[in-house]
């Protein structure tokens, strides 16, 4: 029982602050709500038994993104910056469609997703991942290290100051 | 891991060595060496391909060419459009040359990211799990991204990156989601896995939803109609150059990555989803050809008409037939030469910053420069489909393969499109040929010379004597289309 | 324990909220963060089949997809710095050198 106060709890926490991310028009308060409702998706992954990547999720979501985030907004200095609303039609359609949207989507999970769960506890500490990581996966994650390299030469090149001139 | 797997994955790490190890050049003080620049990517590609070629006989002797847990497959589809891919960047890297020089910008890092870009999409088009599909799709989607944006001292290129990049995130996000949705139904995220549980499950509305999720996300990326809004403005905001990889050998990937999991994964998957790509063809067919006739800047016309040309490609993966198959790879060979060879005559055109952008620009470019004038209409007739030239043979096995998947309305609007869209490939060669240009020069340089000439012949020689491509294209679709149950038909 | 259906509403809650804020926002780092919560209620999704399933892949797939979000902000917020030295604004809809 005390699960499912947990859930419902820290469910509610991340769906209230993300609609804070989505509604608040400044982005430094959206950023903060964003931090939070990724710690509250942390907890979730600790009730599905993944502790691991909860700790990855806090470090590297709301550690390090949410840091990049929050960098960036301070260094173009945007709090200050007020964001002219949108048209009401688009606004209106936006709205409406993500609802249409998300409530499709509920109730046909609901509908169609409910499933026993199996017997047994589920693995998924540190080790276990990263021996399948290395062994199965290894040149996907040769791959993503790859992709890494290439998003830090984009950053380089594109965050710098302009172009120096060539003699 | 084992030694055959790296023997599988050799191409892919070359290139990724290759590309890390250009950047290492300007550390060695050789930053402003743009002909050793072009000149190792160039070796850098040549080996790529020879090692592609080479495991492509490499696996011919072993019957089960997959590798990797099964997340990697070195068949004949994958091989012919990873050559594909590296012919492509490799023009690409040519048409590069004078552009980078001229600007004042860093070209190590400029070939680097093409070729981390080329390893993505060769990676992709082997993958056979959602995942290593995702990770390639990836890398070749963030160097994009930032290649768009590449001359960051020009508004335009960096808007075009901006544009591109918040779409491209979007669409990924979705296409994510719709993975998530399918993964749960089945339960795994290999292909075969895929298509194996879905030939048993009864179709229920989760799934429906996560394949109109993966669908949309791909339809992104090929730039088919609801999602098509970001493609004119990238193309006509980014480098010239990247707009020539945009549209070629991104979009082939695309194409390819797009049969790939719907031929092996969704070909059981009947319930609707063959009248949604339908639609979405026809409209991007009709939205993408009309759209094109209103545009007097040459990168968006051909813009829209890269949206059109993915109306055609989807034909070939509705019909869900062995004609369908084999006309996606036709198409995307006989598409990706006959619009690089339309890119290498536009940069010809470059007087400055932005000439050879507007329809005006083409004015008498038959005296100026007859052969390449000449050459340019080929490749336009390539585009259009008409008879001497391979876009013909392309169109032929989509058209043939739409009629017999029994979508014949689907055929006929698209004879009718190709009609519509000669008009405006008509205008270009009516500015090339009748009308009087202002006297201005233009760079025909060796590069380009080289590029276009290559295209020139490989688009003539292919729609006079095609019968090499097909009877490749059979071969190379063999894998794929046992797998997906359709009976490979012998000849035409 | 949770069944897995509870998790998969709440993260389908999570991506319509996220889907919302991309059609509705106009700031470029909002519409960004939108996006970041839609990849978070993906992870989520993935999770809990991985669980359900009692399968690794699903969750070596969260693995990869934090890297690769990881890597797309990096590239994403040094698009929108570079852009920001040209306009002094990173609202999309003011991005109109070019006609929609």
């Amino acid at each position: 029982m005390i699960e499912y106060a947990v859930f419902f709890f820290f469910a509610a926490v991340a769906v209230i602050f993300a609609l804070m991310v989505v509604l608040h028009r400044n982005p430094v308060v959206g950023a903060l709500a964003l931090v939070a409702s990724f710690f509250a998706l942390a907890v979730m992954y600790v009730l599905l038994e993944a502790p691991f990547l909860a700790a990855l999720q806090v470090i590297v979501y709301a550690g390090a993104i949410m840091v990049l985030f929050l960098f960036v907004i301070m260094l173009l200095n945007l709090q200050k910056q007020s964001e002219e609303p949108t048209r009401p039609l688009q606004q209106f359609l936006g709205y409406a469609g993500s609802a249409a949207f998300g409530i499709g989507l509920v109730y046909y999970l609901s509908k169609y997703a409910v499933m026993e769960l199996p017997a047994g506890p589920f693995i998924a500490d540190a080790r276990t991942v990263g021996i399948r990581l290395f062994e199965a996966y290894i040149f996907p994650f040769e791959m993503v290290s790859i992709l890494l390299l290439a998003a830090i030469v984009g950053a380089l090149l594109l965050s710098g100051v302009r172009m120096e001139e060539r003699t | 891991m084992t030694w055959n797997d790296v023997v599988f994955l050799l191409p892919e790490i070359i290139i990724s060595i290759g590309a890390s190890l250009l950047l290492l050049a300007p550390v060695v003080g050789w930053r402003q060496r743009e002909t050793s620049a072009k000149w190792s990517m160039l070796i850098l590609l040549g080996i790529t391909a020879l090692t592609v070629i080479g495991c492509s006989y490499w696996v011919q002797e072993i019957p089960q060419s997959r590798s990797l847990a099964g997340m990697f497959a070195l068949d004949g589809f994958a091989i012919f459009f990873k050559l594909i891919f590296i012919t492509a960047i490799a023009m690409i890297t040519l048409l590069s040359d004078d552009f980078l020089r001229e600007s004042r910008y860093s070209v190590w890092e400029y070939y680097s990211l093409l070729g981390f870009a080329l390893c993505g999409m060769m990676f992709m088009v082997s993958g056979m799990s959602l995942i290593s599909i995702y990770i390639g799709l990836e890398l070749m989607s963030l160097s994009s991204y930032i290649l768009a944006g590449f001359f960051k001292n020009e508004e335009k290129s960096t808007e075009a990156a901006m544009k591109y990049f918040v779409l491209g995130a979007v669409s990924s996000g979705i296409l994510l989601y719709g993975i998530s949705l399918i993964y749960g139904v089945c339960g795994s995220l290999n292909l075969l896995d895929i298509g194996r549980a879905l030939s048993t499950i009864i179709t229920n509305d989760a799934l429906m939803f996560g394949v109109m999720l993966l669908g949309a996300g791909l339809c992104f990326k090929m730039a088919a109609v609801p999602f098509h809004v970001w493609t004119p403005d990238v193309y006509e905001g980014a480098p010239t150059p990247i707009t020539a990889f945009l549209s070629t050998a991104s979009k082939a990937a695309a194409f390819s990555i797009f049969a790939r999991i719907f031929y092996l994964a969704l070909h059981d998957f009947q319930l609707d989803w063959s009248n949604v790509l339908a639609t979405i063809s026809a409209l991007s067919m009709v939205l993408g050809n009309l759209a094109a006739i209103t545009q007097d800047n040459v990168k968006r016309m051909l813009a829209y008409s890269s949206i059109a040309h993915a109306g055609y490609a989807l034909l070939g993966i509705i019909s869900l037939n062995s004609l369908g198959l084999r006309g996606v790879l036709i198409y995307s060979l006989v598409y990706v030469f006959a619009n690089l060879g339309i890119w290498a005559t536009v940069l010809m055109l470059r007087r400055h910053e932005y000439g050879g952008e507007r329809v005006d620009d083409f004015e008498g470019l038959s005296r100026r420069a007859p052969f390449w004038a000449f050459a340019m209409v080929i490749f336009l007739l390539s585009l259009g489909g008409i008879p001497p030239t391979a876009g013909f043979i392309g169109k032929y096995f989509l058209f043939a393969a739409a009629i017999q998947a029994g979508f014949g309305w689907l055929a006929i609007l698209a004879v009718l499109m190709s009609a519509v869209s000669m008009f405006y490939y008509l205008r270009l060669v009516v500015a090339m040929y009748l009308r009087e240009g202002r006297e201005a020069d233009v760079a025909i340089t060796r590069p380009l010379q080289i590029v276009a000439a290559t295209c020139l012949i490989i688009t003539l020689l292919l729609g006079i004597y095609p019968t090499p491509l097909i009877n490749q294209a059979t071969e190379s679709s063999r894998w794929i289309g046992a797998r997906a149950a359709i009976i490979p038909h012998a000849g035409r | 324990m949770i069944p897995t259906h509870w998790f998969l509403i709440l993260s389908a809650i999570l991506f319509a909220i996220g889907v919302c804020g991309v059609l509705t926002r106009k700031n470029g780092i909002t519409i960004f963060m939108s996006i970041e919560l839609m990849v978070n209620a993906v992870n989520l999704t993935f999770l809990a089949y991985a669980r359900q399933f009692h399968q690794i892949h699903g969750l070596i797939f969260v693995f990869f997809v934090m890297a690769i979000a990881a890597a797309e902000a990096a590239v994403g917020l040094a698009i929108f710095i570079s852009l920001f030295h040209h306009r002094a604004t990173i609202d999309v809809d003011e991005a109109n050198l070019m006609r929609w």
